[in-house]
């Protein structure tokens, strides 16, 4: 497996942790360890997405890293073209 | 408000019920009426685990696996 695709199974991996805990606080307010894991897992998806768009190209467009020149979020692989 | 709230949790949840202010079931329930019981965090699934099975909870992964119809009797029959 590239590093590349590593990389982003980390994001996906890392991002569903932190959108269950999410869900999960919504009805468990008050619960100091999922806050915890939440914002641990919030920040290090943070940072994730940071080096997978410095290494690799933008996840999103206004997302976290600024437009290159020249235009690269017309670079390949598009999401469809993946191989996991 | 509920003193006794304690008793309303299942027992894999022993030393983290305190937390919460609410019982895992309402203290007088009624019959012929339907409730959701107030999901536990216990433990979490390891990440990569979780994304492939589609829950973070061990408590909610339930996967649907097929069963022969005689197969699907109430364990206590």
């Amino acid at each position: 497996m590239s590093e590349r695709i590593a990389l982003l199974k980390q994001i996906q991996a890392v991002e569903f942790a932190a959108l269950e805990l999410n869900l999960y606080l919504d009805t468990h307010r008050d619960d100091q360890r999922a806050i915890m894991e939440y914002n641990q897992y919030a920040s290090q998806l943070s940072m994730l997405k940071q080096q997978f768009e410095m290494q690799y190209g933008p996840l999103l467009n206004f997302g976290f890293s600024p437009g290159h020149y020249s235009w690269n979020w017309l670079d390949s692989p598009w999401p469809w073209e993946e191989e996991f | 408000m509920y003193t006794d709230y304690m008793y309303y949790y299942p027992a894999s949840t022993a030393g983290h019920h305190g937390i919460y202010p609410i019982p895992f079931m309402p203290p007088c329930v009624r019959l012929a009426n339907a409730y959701v019981p107030y999901q536990c965090y216990t433990y979490a699934f390891p990440i990569e685990e979780a994304l492939m099975k589609g829950t973070l909870f061990p408590d909610l992964y339930q996967p649907y696996i097929e069963e022969r119809r005689e197969d699907k009797k109430c364990p206590n029959e």
